[in-house]
């Protein structure tokens, strides 16, 4: 008798999606994407059950974006990948053979249906009077940023830094690995995902600057009015977090064809804009025109200065990698 | 009174049996506990297994009873000619009476005794009111009319002793193995159930070994005595035969006898024992 | 045989022998109180304050939400399965450890123990290199179709993991100390070994196994680490209470966070008054025995 219950209650959790909706599809993500996506959700949703008739479940996983990747290829079945930064794609490529290697060329913008940039968030005032990078090295100025090695945002803010770091050194390699080590030994905490090192500054009001992903740093202001301050430095980089059908899980599931619209669905105006009202900087003309006045232009490198994300993924981030070199744990 | 006429009906209801143990041999690691035992026990007889602490004499009492198994294939035992030697304990249903009774504290007295039938398979499982009945003729026996609903727990020493006692008894084995059943007791009470076993034996001759380390109980209660030491047994026999010819200097020198002047230890044993 | 208790009564009463003065005792006991008060109740009732930081109808209005109604059930769920498995298995192991003498006992304890000592991550990736798509049996599980890593059954599974010993390392002590001699007197009574373990063992075990499934049920409900590694964070899928406090945290929700953390909470307190009724019974389960098989 409570095995029967047990064996009941236990296919009601499994199918608790399945009897809400005629399909689900998971889609992992990044960490700061949590409410620009349960947004699109419900749009895609809305749109997909009014064209075809189907009622369709988008399932959410948030996390830092390397350890997602990781998840996937350890077997976390997501129909689609919607990452911070193209690498995590590729090692789910290189390392599960889940899609192909030219995965980025399927859909349009490399795949990346919006853009963003690394920006400085800092205390009302800016007590420590934090205005750009080289601001970040000085001694008792205290720089929160999650762990490079799990989280996508942090290898921007890295890879930000020292692109900072080899312009002022008129491209001294060697200049500009002294600069991120600096700026990593004021350091007090790395966390393993974006939105973990957020929480970090505003709840453990810990850092004087918090080295943000643009959008987390609006949200930041969305729910802490009045309380930071967005500081733009004079040179950051252009983030293009890409998104994929990961072909052999749909395949077996047999939800391609509403994986791949919904992914088609970020680049229609309708998600454009919800992309543009969450503060990431939208492809579509008119919407990035409708909240150009939230976007500061500011000179941007781009991962191709880097010479593309497997390279620079392998020369700075792998095990061994500069960032390995030259991070040591924070003393005060 | 009523002890006896209660003691008569169990008697009538026993069969008698004898029991062959051959070629025993058991070790508990390195340590010998039995060698190479063998022991004739015949119908009806109270039987004393006698030595000191670690002799092997209650090692020997649960091999009979199934509780332990001998090392080597080539140890038997039979009860009433039939072989054992393969039976678990709870095929061979030895009525055993443990040192610290082992009553189930969480039953009352009416169902330890009452166990032995619960566990039978239900078609050979009696009706309750025969379960019933033959409990009342037990704690008639044993004295304890009206205290089915207690708990062991709330019972003295010697209760618990005469309920074990009842509970070894109710399925009628054809064996009663006791170990150290009065090393729990004081004196008292001790010298009352020495009496009332030997009473019990005379009425019903159930065959009965009780393991001791006490010689005065031993001499006092049994027919024949077996003297066991280092897992061997160094004499059988009643008891004035050993007294009077002990076999060797063990014997004689456990039981405080020394060969050169037997007679004088024999006399002050026997003084000490009545 | 009065004496026989006396003594063991005698041996619980050792409070005075330390010879501790008066200020020792004092201090020790204040450092005690001081340390429980600033990291057990007050955590504890700052969770309570923050689930209502936005009065009871928003602390309602959490339990409202789809996902957070999951993950209790989830939760609920994981527990029904691995407190059951982990209570035979407990039981079957505290019976091999005290029953028989074998080569590797000692081995085997070890084994019991061995969730004590690793790291609940550390267990969690283990399924993964077990179960994951990378690993052992991947391939051969992807091929017939079966979900373990990032799906309940691995969650499930990791549970059972980090909770296995509770309920043998609150059985060994108190079979040890009942000893066998009841096992064996129903032995020679003519009882079979499922008789045995129904009406003589569990009886005289079935406070100290509750006390063992109290603490076990705690730690299913409350385990973090190694079902966050195995969960894969789907929500409304695969989160558990646990998992969702994180989420709902890391949302700026915090008030639905504490409100579910106070679940946790409550469900705390509980055990521990359920605990402690149930050592108290347990504590007098050894004592009944020592009636019958103290020498």
């Amino acid at each position: 008798m409570n095995k029967i219950i047990q064996l009941a209650a236990l296919a009601a959790v499994a199918g608790a999606t399945s009897l809400q909706a005629n399909q689900a599809i998971l889609n992992v993500s990044y960490d700061p994407t949590r409410e620009l996506y349960s947004e699109v959700n419900k749009a895609f949703a809305k749109g997909w059950a009014s064209k075809t008739g189907q009622s369709i479940a988008i399932d959410q996983s948030h996390g830092g974006s390397g350890k997602q990747s990781r998840s996937v290829v350890d077997g976390l079945e997501a129909d689609v990948v919607t990452l911070a930064l193209a690498y995590d794609i590729d090692a789910i490529s290189d390392q599960a053979g889940l899609l192909p290697k030219d995965w980025q060329s399927r859909l349009p913008d490399n795949s990346s249906p919006y853009t963003s940039t690394i920006v400085f968030v800092v205390r009302k005032g800016n007590p420590k009077g934090i205005k750009d990078w080289n601001d970040l090295t000085k001694d008792g100025v205290k720089v929160i940023t999650p762990n490079p090695k799990t989280s996508g945002g942090a290898r921007w803010n890295y890879l930000a830094a020292y692109a900072y770091a080899l312009r002022q050194n008129g491209g001294d390699v060697q200049k500009a690995k002294e600069f991120v080590s600096k700026l990593y030994s004021n350091v007090p905490v790395l966390d393993t995902g974006a939105r973990g090192s957020t929480i970090t500054f505003t709840e453990r009001r810990m850092g004087d600057v918090f080295l943000s992903w643009e959008n987390e740093a609006h949200l930041i202001q969305k729910q802490y009015p009045g309380q930071y301050e967005i500081i733009a430095p004079s040179l950051s980089i252009l983030a293009e977090p890409p998104v994929a059908v990961v072909d052999k899980v749909v395949d077996r599931k047999g939800t391609r064809e509403v994986a791949q619209a919904y992914l088609e669905f970020l680049y229609t105006p309708e998600a454009q804009d919800i992309i543009g009202r969450h503060y990431y900087r939208p492809r579509d003309a008119a919407a990035a025109a409708k909240y150009s006045a939230k976007f500061p232009k500011i000179e941007l490198v781009t991962i191709e200065d880097f010479g593309g994300w497997r390279k620079a993924q392998k020369e700075h981030f792998n095990d061994g990698g500069v960032f390995d070199r030259i991070y040591k744990p924070y003393r005060p | 009174m009523a002890r006896r006429a209660g003691a008569s009906r169990l008697l009538i209801l026993n069969r008698t049996m004898s029991i062959a143990i051959q070629n025993i041999t058991k070790r508990f690691g390195l340590h010998p506990a039995l060698r190479d035992v063998s022991l004739d026990i015949h119908d009806g007889e109270l039987i004393a297994l006698l030595g000191p602490s670690g002799s092997g004499k209650t090692t020997l009492l649960r091999f009979i009873a199934g509780l332990e198994f001998a090392d080597a294939r080539d140890g038997r035992i039979s009860f009433q000619g039939r072989d054992v030697t393969d039976l678990s304990a709870y095929q061979r249903k030895a009525g055993f009476v443990f040192q610290h009774y082992a009553l189930f504290n969480h039953m009352n007295v009416y169902e330890n005794i009452a166990f032995s039938f619960r566990v039978l398979p239900r078609s050979k499982r009696p009706p309750e009111s025969a379960i019933r009945e033959r409990v009342t003729e037990l704690l008639r026996a044993v004295q304890l009319e009206g205290y089915e609903k207690r708990l062991p727990t709330q019972l003295s020493g010697g209760q618990r002793q005469r309920v074990a006692f009842a509970r070894a008894l109710a399925n009628r084995p054809e064996v009663l193995l006791l170990d150290e059943p009065f090393g729990a007791l004081d004196a008292k009470v001790r010298k009352d159930l020495r009496r009332w076993l030997r009473e019990f034996h005379d009425l019903t001759r159930l065959t009965t070994i009780f393991v001791t380390h006490d010689q005065d109980e031993a001499f006092e209660v049994a027919d024949r005595v077996v003297l066991i030491d280092q897992g061997t047994i160094q004499q059988s026999g009643t008891p004035s035969e050993v007294r009077n010819n002990p076999a060797n200097s063990f014997v004689a020198d456990f039981l405080g006898l020394t060969e050169n002047d037997a007679p004088a230890a024999r006399t002050e044993c026997q003084l000490k024992t009545r | 045989m009065p004496g026989a208790t006396s003594i063991h009564i005698n041996n619980r009463q050792p409070l005075r022998a330390t010879g501790d003065s008066l200020a020792v005792r004092a201090l020790l006991i204040g450092a005690t109180l001081v340390f429980f008060l600033l990291f057990l109740f007050f955590p504890l009732v700052v969770v309570f304050e923050g689930a209502f930081s936005k009065g009871g109808a928003a602390f309602l209005e959490t339990f409202r939400d789809p996902y957070t109604r999951h993950s209790i059930l989830l939760t609920l769920v994981i527990a029904a399965i691995s407190v059951p498995l982990n209570t035979v298995f407990g039981i079957a192991a505290a019976w091999c450890v005290t029953r028989y003498k074998f080569r590797g006992l000692s081995f085997l304890i070890t084994l019991i123990d061995l969730p004590l000592w690793v790291s609940p991550v550390i267990a969690g990736l283990l399924y993964v290199l077990v179960f994951g798509a990378q690993g052992w049996f991947g391939p051969w599980l992807r091929e017939h179709e079966i979900r373990i890593i990032f799906a309940v059954p691995g969650m499930v599974l990791a549970t059972i993991f980090v909770t296995f010993p509770f309920v043998a390392r609150g059985l060994i002590p108190l079979m040890q100390a009942q000893g066998m001699k009841e096992e064996e007197a129903a032995l020679t009574l003519g009882a079979n070994g499922w008789q045995i373990l129904w009406r003589i063992t569990l009886p005289k075990i079935k406070w100290g196994l509750l006390y063992g499934i109290i603490l076990c049920n705690a730690r299913a409900m409350g385990e973090f680490g190694a079902v966050s590694v195995v969960s894969g964070h789907i929500r409304g899928k695969t989160n558990t209470m646990p998992l969702h406090i994180e989420i709902l945290y890391n949302e700026y929700q915090f008030a639905s966070a504490f409100a579910v953390a106070s679940v946790l909470g409550l469900l705390a307190i509980i055990t521990l008054i359920l605990k402690t009724r149930a050592e108290w019974r347990a504590e007098q389960e050894l004592r009944a025995s020592s009636f019958s098989t103290a020498p």
